[in-house]
């Protein structure tokens, strides 16, 4: 740090124009001879080297950029009688993936703010009356929403399809009724999405991702969508 | 390190503001020479190395048609269709981009299904087998010069008796440092693969978003 003078008033009163120029601002002075030497009059030791740059790491932690991360491989079971039954078109009771949601607090605005989640899900869904001899396949599907600040990004919504199938209707009984098997393995999928936001206003925000099952039957109770690691990332960046 | 003004209503004395500056004199003579940056540089006084950036969320499907050529850039940026939305340009202006600056740009695509043209989509006796195939690729128009880097595809396919494919494809490039230049748009491209005898059929984006950053040097 260059050495600031102390400053000399030869006035007993106050003189303004004294006071600006003995301590104040005085460009002209020699080195410390005011304290505008704290304007550009810092030591070279701080500097980046030959354009005078300060270097990223001399900045305090946080002042560009702040991180947020949620993850694990602990197991989470969702079952579509969680999300509001058999009726595909019934209501929709969706269920918060308590793994991927994450809640921050931005200490400034963020011009971008980062978000990518990625998890490997194994899931029951069934197509019914797969020959069609009943009129037409009836669907089974899991879907997730990514909601930042409680708003859906639709952008980033996206399904899980069915994977195993039954030529019999979900609601037919023995002996009409096909039992559709185990879900076939590479129907399961591994998904990573990212999306941001712009010109984020500094506080309390929130990234949060939830699950629903469009499942017919024969027991939601038994059909589930199961998360066996998963992880949520978020950037912050000024 | 903090300087004390005289009490509201004090008078200002010649003695009052020579303390006061000795007071500021102290606190800055306090600071490490070292490590000045460290102790006083924060948000509060920096500003955001942040200059160019943008990000867009697509909600209009795509349904793409067309086919596949090689996979070679000189392919992609000839035959394979821009998908729909999936076009950062800054209204058209481009981005600024200083010199050794780098660039982090995503994408992330839905595919939704993949479906023949005869029936509309196809349901479960499908025409399709494993080797349907849907292409995408991220590119970059700098100095209204398109090219694209074949880490930056990607690709799923068909599944026999399942229309719905339900895949995502997600991609991080990371390219530079460039010459202080305009990037004029970021896109995202696609084509489908294999032609299975006597079947016409497409797949359909239904979904996405695209974005980048770019990083200034560091010194």
């Amino acid at each position: 740090m260059a050495d600031i003078n102390a400053m000399v008033l030869a006035s007993t009163t106050v003189n303004i124009d004294e006071v600006y120029s003995a301590g104040l601002f005085a460009p002209q002075a020699a080195p410390g001879g005011s304290l505008e030497t704290i304007n550009g009059g810092f030591n070279k030791d701080n500097y980046a080297g030959g354009n005078d740059s300060i270097p990223m790491w001399a900045a305090q932690y946080g002042t560009h950029a702040c991180a947020f991360y949620t993850g694990s491989f602990r197991q989470e079971f969702t079952y579509a009688l969680q999300g509001g039954g058999k009726n595909k078109d019934g209501s929709q009771q969706r269920t918060l993936h308590a793994g991927l949601a994450q809640p921050l607090m931005l200490p400034w605005a963020a011009s971008m703010l980062l978000y990518e989640w990625q998890a490997w899900w194994n899931h029951d869904a069934t197509v019914w009356d797969s020959d069609g001899s009943s009129g037409g396949p009836k669907k089974e599907r899991w879907d997730w929403r990514v909601q930042v600040d409680g708003t859906v990004v639709q952008g980033l919504y996206g399904r899980l399809p069915p994977g195993r199938r039954s030529t019999s209707l979900a609601t037919d009984v023995a002996p009409a009724y096909v039992d559709p098997g185990i879900h076939e393995e590479n129907r399961w999928r591994y998904t990573a999405r990212v999306g941001a936001s712009k010109n984020v206003a500094k506080g309390h925000h929130s990234v949060r991702i939830s699950v629903w099952g469009g499942i017919f039957g024969p027991d939601p109770k038994l059909a589930k969508l199961r998360s066996l690691s998963w992880g949520l990332g978020i950037l912050a960046i000024r | 390190m903090s300087v004390t003004p005289p009490d509201s209503g004090t008078t200002i004395t010649a003695a009052l503001i020579t303390a006061m500056h000795e007071a500021v004199r102290a606190a800055a003579h306090a600071v490490d020479a070292a490590d000045l940056a460290r102790a006083a540089l924060g948000a509060r006084n920096l500003p955001s190395v942040l200059i160019a950036f943008d990000a867009l969320e697509v909600t209009a499907e795509t349904t793409v048609s067309t086919p596949f050529g090689a996979e070679t850039a000189a392919d992609i940026l000839t035959n394979w269709v821009g998908l729909n939305g999936f076009t950062l340009s800054n209204g058209g202006a481009g981005y600024v981009i200083g010199e050794n600056w780098q660039l982090v740009a995503f994408a992330t695509i839905r595919i939704e299904n993949f479906y023949d043209l005869a029936g509309a989509e196809h349901i479960m006796v499908s025409p399709l087998d494993l080797d349907e195939q849907a292409w995408v690729a991220l590119t970059f128009e700098i100095n209204g010069v398109e090219s694209v880097s074949l880490t930056d595809t990607g690709f799923v396919h068909g599944q026999t008796s399942y229309s719905e494919c339900e895949e995502i494809i997600t991609i991080w490039s990371f390219t530079g440092p460039y010459s202080a230049a305009t990037l004029n748009a970021l896109r995202v491209r696609a084509a489908k693969n294999y032609a299975n005898a006597g079947v016409a059929w497409n797949f359909k984006v239904k979904n996405g978003f695209i974005g980048f950053i770019a990083i200034p040097p560091n010194s």
